[in-house]
């Protein structure tokens, strides 16, 4: 009798902890969902929508997807949208939109064990043909930001980002204290250095070009259905070092 | 008949009829695409042994684009890359990749990347008598620039480890990762005629001897243009001497922006913050010394300045830096810096750095904040050098509580201008330095500038003839604050 009330509350512990870890917060803030660290540190967050940021506890950027049809483009950031669930340790978002004509994409996304970081495995399903995927990543200010951590352009000032194929790693921060943080995106984006004060649409942002004071990444990629596409966002080390292949085994 | 038909025919039939010279060996007989697609380093590394067996000769690579990982040169062998042919350098997978990195007791003196030669596009390690040129390409796509220890991962083009007698002439070398060029130990090296659009280091000359490097163009926003070093990753202290670097432009536009005539200036930033790169340096790797250094006739734009560093130990002797101009210098246009950093086997003392002759140079548009610095250490100073007809213009735009600061020693922090915050003089701060002579030294500011021109502490024996400063009312030409 007293280790089946033992195992209960040891199972009510779990849940709580996973529930706490994936139930939005009270507040304003969007980026209720805490995928890492604790609702008072919080270090990787989501929205109830796709949109993440990693807070390692400075600001190490924002990932933010949109979905492009010719000269239609779409954030995927309206809730009424998305089937949002708690789901293996992290979320399980489900989108719809007109672009993605009566298709969806399915977004599972986790942090990271082995350090600070996020994945995400997006897969479409019935999207029409022709229909990209548009990822944005930025806003990595290198301060520790009290208000909602947007890629917002007065936060991308000092961003430099070295892209190789499709990795890259973004310095930030100031002289003799630098930050980085690696990124991981599917082989098929076309990358390209973008304002991120140009972003009323998914297609302006990528279209917006690098004379800017507020540099940001945009990529698109073509959305195929079935396909599965990663992308992983963390701060590397000897026992984080990732390529791309790995991912999917993560 | 196309030119590169018509060259190998020549080549042909110079192999035929003078039949003691060395031989060809056109990757493509030894199956080789240019494709595009095709890994193609069984086949070039196929011809380069077949080559070094039969005593040498010429591995001709035709028109076409060669995807490849590791190529491993041998003596006697030249690397012939015609015009349009491009060696790409191939993403790792899953199951192919780089050669891997070797292992080296003395790796931790010194980056990763300047410990290990085998972990890149070309290399040779103990080779003599071979060359790479030709007008083709070298285009290091799969190459990283960044901190990534994965198996299979390459970070440099071309790398050479105690070798001699080595050529590389003509090429195009484009975004080749941690360094364009790593040569390490090697004797009787000639550079010449490169022009090189990088994403880090181009040229990296380190425990050197004898070494010609003329009429290079390398444009390397996010580091170092040509740098001289005198690394521990031999293993033992070796100096980098008796080098000439001769009629080469340096700069740090964007990156591929000189490959591609387009000289954009869009990004500002390098990934360390201090702004764009770009320079000559000697430096930072300093375990060994430099003597007998000539750097003459080179052009610098928008980059940042001359940077002569010893900070690990090394002696810092007999270098002259003649005939330069500068324009759009976005830190110190002249950095001399004797640290003690002190990254050497436990024991190193600090090194030296004297006889230096800076004359003949022309700066226009040099950030203000760090002026020209010239500083040792307490106990160490700089000794014995020249600078004379310098003119530099800065922007300007200091206050005079800017220069009532004094700057921390930082004895063993990585020597860059900014480890000093903003300097307290407009021109020139000089410190734990002696017998310094200013001759003919001519400064102005496109803005006023209310510092002391001229900052000194612990400078015994500084000299200044016909030195001219545009100074606003009342500002002093010199401060000493041994007096």
């Amino acid at each position: 009798m007293k280790a089946t009330h033992l195992l209960l509350t040891l199972l009510l512990a779990l849940l709580s902890v996973a529930l706490s870890a994936t139930l939005p917060a009270q507040g304003a803030s969007p980026f209720g969902r805490v995928l890492s660290g604790s609702r008072e540190q919080p270090r990787v967050v989501a929205c109830d929508y796709p949109e993440f940021a990693l807070l390692l506890p400075h600001m190490a950027g924002n990932l933010k997807l949109g979905v492009i049809s010719g000269s239609r483009s779409a954030w995927l950031n309206n809730p009424r949208n998305v089937k949002v669930a708690s789901a293996e340790s992290g979320v399980r978002y489900e989108v719809t939109d007109p672009i993605l004509g009566s298709g969806s994409l399915t977004l599972r996304v986790r942090s990271l064990s082995a350090t600070d970081g996020l994945l995400v495995e997006a897969e479409a399903a019935d999207v029409p043909e022709g229909v990209k995927l548009l990822w944005a990543y930025g806003g990595a200010c290198g301060e520790v930001i009290v208000d909602t951590p947007a890629l917002a352009p007065e936060r991308c000032h000092s961003n430099v980002f070295s892209v190789e194929g499709s990795a890259f790693t973004l310095y930030f921060g100031e002289v003799m204290h630098l930050k980085t943080v690696h990124g991981l995106t599917p082989p098929e984006s076309e990358i390209r250095l973008s304002d991120a004060r140009q972003q009323s649409s998914p297609l302006t942002f990528f279209q917006s070009g690098k004379q800017t004071d507020a540099p940001a990444l945009t990529g698109a990629l073509p959305l195929l259905n079935g396909q599965k596409y990663y992308f992983c966002m963390y701060v590397q080390s000897a026992k984080a070092d990732y390529a791309y292949y790995m991912l999917p085994r993560l | 008949m196309n030119i590169s038909r018509l060259t190998y025919t020549l080549l042909l039939f110079a192999c035929h009829a003078l039949p003691l010279q060395a031989a060809v060996y056109n990757v493509k007989d030894f199956g080789a695409t240019g494709d595009g697609r095709t890994i193609e380093t069984p086949a070039i590394n196929r011809a380069i042994a077949e080559a070094g067996k039969n005593g040498g000769g010429t591995v001709y690579v035709p028109a076409g684009s060669y995807l490849c990982y590791s190529i491993r040169l041998q003596s006697h062998i030249t690397l012939y890359l015609e015009q349009g042919a491009t060696i790409t350098a191939a993403f790792p997978s899953e199951r192919e990749g780089y050669d891997e990195a070797e292992p080296n007791d003395a790796s931790p003196y010194q980056d990763f990347g300047h410990s290990h030669w085998k972990n890149s596009l070309i290399w040779g390690i103990g080779l003599e008598d071979i060359a790479i040129c030709g007008r083709g390409a070298i285009y290091g796509m799969g190459l990283t620039r960044e901190e990534s220890r994965l198996k299979g991962v390459g970070n440099k083009a071309i790398s050479l480890k105690e070798c001699r007698n080595v050529t590389i002439r003509d090429l195009r070398m484009l975004r080749c990762g941690h360094f364009a060029l790593l040569a390490t130990g090697v004797d009787n090296l000639t550079i010449d005629n490169l022009l090189i659009d990088t994403n880090r280091d181009g040229l990296d000359i380190d425990c050197c001897r004898n070494v010609r490097i003329s009429n290079c163009t390398v444009n390397s926003p996010w580091d170092d243009a040509i740098v001289l070093k005198a690394s521990y990753a031999l293993g033992y202290f070796r100096d980098t001497e008796n080098v000439t670097i001769t009629g080469c432009f340096v700069s740090g536009y964007d990156g591929g922006a000189v490959a591609d005539g387009t000289f954009r200036r869009d990004e500002p930033q390098a990934p360390d913050q201090g702004f764009v790169t770009g320079r000559i340096k000697l430096g930072t790797e300093s375990s060994g010394g430099f003597k007998n250094i000539a750097i003459s006739g080179c052009i610098f734009e928008r980059c940042r300045g001359i940077a002569l560093e010893t900070v690990d130990g090394g002696r810092l002797e007999d270098v002259t830096i003649s005939n330069i101009t500068m324009r759009d210098i976005v830190n110190a246009p002249i950095f001399l810096r004797l640290g003690a950093r002190l990254r050497s086997p436990e024991g190193t003392p600090v090194g030296t750095m004297r006889r230096i002759s800076i004359s003949n140079v022309n700066v226009y548009n040099a950030d203000s904040r760090y002026a020209s610095i010239i500083s040792g250490v307490p106990g160490s100073c700089i000794e014995d050098v020249t600078l004379s007809n310098i003119r530099i213009t800065y922007k300007g735009g200091y206050a005079k509580e800017d220069g009532e600061a004094t700057p921390p020693e930082s004895e063993k922090l990585y020597p860059e201008p900014w480890m000093f915050g903003t300097i307290p003089a407009s021109a020139f701060f000089v410190r734990h330095a002696r017998s310094i002579r200013f001759h003919q030294v001519y400064v102005s500011f496109m803005e006023k500038d209310y510092r002391p021109a001229f900052v000194l502490d612990d400078a015994p024996n500084v000299s200044m003839k016909e030195v001219e400063v545009d100074l606003p009312d009342g500002v002093p030409l010199v401060v000493n604050s041994e007096f």
